[in-house]
């Protein structure tokens, strides 16, 4: 009984890891508690518009540890608390909600590096609003930079 | 005289209710124009679009700016004129040509993508002749204005073969929007890309825009999984899938139109990105070429010795900046240098950016001078391929706009 359960658990596993598209590798990194590898250029490419169901995939990873490689956005204060992340350096013409990811860093501040740079964190999805209008979709809370 | 009373009481209080309204109203417009302008960054396509959605009232609010006292279109900025491609107002969408038309005007893109939100049959000219600008985002925005204001498909089939991936994918999908499914054939080949820009995975950025687009139209992609490479097993079984239900033989294509892979030995990487000039994507590699373009890069061969003396000159001008790595401010003008000092080791950026002013010396001189030797060796021809076509002088052109003229 317990082994059977413990093929289930890894189908299932197996499933979320093939629905998410990340490594096939990811079922072992679950169990040391590696962080999912999620494509950045994957998320911020979804048409979203205010307001709508965000897809399963998306949904599924909030709350969790996930390791996202992109780019400081050009114009990053230095000494921030916070800054986006975005999928390239030049974003020019992609400055939408969902065009980015808001960093928070609880034992660091911004200082802008123009390379590519490789987070981990805790992610969470979702609209949040200041006066009315959506301000992040997606966010992610690390340390500090690497 | 008691019923008269009572009208006139509901009267009044209907004036003054309808006045508050209006008022109200009054002060939504200004709210929202203001966010659309001077809101945080994140918001302001939001507030844009929420205006034009209030109808006549938030149209006519855009309107009173194109006025000779008014602010103009482009200080009104890219989220008001792409949300001007929602307006109904003929005016509105009248004053987005010339500003496409004029090569200095600083957000032609922006202005590209409002004209073919909503495209009119009569504007096929105007599209066709944008057909061939500079900037391939506008390029990709007149290609999609043309295609759904029921431009001649002749003329799509051409931008198929443009040096961009972002025009081809976008005459790539107007073709199949119009019913022509040997276009798809185009398609497969983003999807089969597996290139690299350096450590930027340009191909795998294709596959999830491609697959994406695709899915919307209802194409059946199976079980291909655009974040995994197209050569795993799941994703060649759909790929093989999908090319065996096209119809026809795969139609003869051009270098840049074939998918392809990482290359290998990239030493140094030049981006331009110039809202005037357009982009040029350069890179020395190991063994002494000199590829331009990304995806399927053009290949250009280098005397023996050519990209080790290259990366001695940037890296000396690299070591003279003492650390410092960016120049400039935010904007959509950029220069991005990348050095591997070594085969091995991971690139180090740099970057300089401004916005569509002018910034007189925004180059450091020890980076001006390092460009001089790479820039040289771009080949300045004739060529039947646009990406090496005059090459140099374009890219001399560019510089010059960008972080300022090389000597």
């Amino acid at each position: 009984m317990m082994i059977r359960l413990i093929l289930w658990s890894g189908l299932a596993l197996g499933v979320v890891a093939s629905s998410l598209g990340v490594p096939p590798d990811w079922e072992s990194s679950i169990q040391g508690e590696d962080p999912i590898e999620v494509n950045i250029a994957w998320l911020t490419s979804l048409d979203y518009k205010p307001g709508m169901k965000l897809p399963e995939e998306i949904l599924a990873l909030d709350g969790k540890k996930i390791q996202l490689v992109g780019y400081m956005a050009i114009g990053t204060l230095e000494g921030s608390e916070s800054f986006e992340l975005v999928p390239e350096s030049c974003e020019c013409g992609r400055s939408k909600v969902q065009h980015f990811i808001d960093v928070t860093m609880t034992d660091d501040v911004s200082r802008f590096t123009p390379g590519r740079i490789t987070l981990v964190g805790t992610f969470s999805v979702g609209e949040v609003k200041e006066d009315g209008f959506v301000t992040s979709l997606y966010r992610l809370e690390i340390e500090r930079l690497p | 005289m008691h019923l008269s009373r009572w009208a006139l009481g509901v009267a009044l209080a209907g004036a003054l209710c309808c006045g508050t309204l209006a008022q109200d109203e009054d002060k939504e417009v200004e709210r929202l124009f203001g966010a659309a302008i001077h809101g945080r960054v994140v918001i302001r396509s939001q507030a844009a679009n929420r205006l034009v959605a209030l109808g006549e009232i938030g149209e006519a609010r855009i309107l009173q700016e194109l006025s000779e006292e008014g602010l103009g279109l482009a200080a009104m900025g890219p989220p008001i004129i792409e949300a001007i491609g929602l307006c109904h107002s003929a005016q509105l969408r009248a004053a987005l040509w010339p500003a496409l038309m004029d090569g200095d005007f600083p957000w032609r893109p922006s202005v590209a993508r409002a004209l073919a939100e909503k495209p009119r049959p009569s504007e096929t000219s105007g599209f066709a002749e944008h057909l061939t600008d500079p900037l391939a985002e506008v390029r990709a925005a007149m290609v999609k204005g043309f295609g759904e204001a029921q431009g001649g498909l002749d003329e799509l089939n051409t931008m198929l073969r443009d040096e961009d991936d972002r025009v081809r994918r976008a005459a790539a999908l107007a073709l199949l929007d119009r019913g022509q499914g040997r276009a798809l054939w185009f398609l497969i080949e983003e999807l089969k890309r597996e290139d690299k820009f350096f450590e930027r995975p340009t191909g795998m950025s294709a596959r999830i825009m491609v697959s994406r687009a695709l899915s919307k139209r209802g194409v059946d992609l199976g079980a291909y999984d655009s974040r995994l490479a197209s050569t795993i097993k799941v994703n060649a079984e759909a790929l093989q899938k999908l090319i065996q239900s096209q119809e026809g033989e795969r139609p003869p294509m051009e270098s840049w139109q074939i998918a392809s892979g990482p290359v290998l030995g990239e030493r140094i990487g030049l981006e331009l990105r110039s809202c005037r000039a357009g982009e040029f994507f350069l890179r020395w590699t190991d063994t002494d070429q000199l590829l331009v373009g990304q995806g399927n890069a053009a290949v250009v061969t280098l005397p023996p010795g050519t990209t080790q003396r290259l990366v001695q000159d940037l890296t000396r001008g690299y070591d003279h900046l003492e650390g410092r790595r960016f120049f400039g401010a935010a904007g959509c003008d950029m220069e991005q240098v990348l050095l591997r000092r070594s085969p091995q080791a991971p690139s180090e950026t740099l970057v300089i950016a401004k916005g569509p002013a002018f910034v007189p010396d925004l180059r450091p001189a020890p980076l001006t001078k390092a460009y001089g030797p790479l820039i040289a060796t771009l080949p300045d021809q004739e060529s039947s391929d646009p990406r090496l076509h005059n090459l140099r002088s374009r890219a001399h052109a560019a510089l010059a706009l960008l972080g300022g003229p090389l000597p």
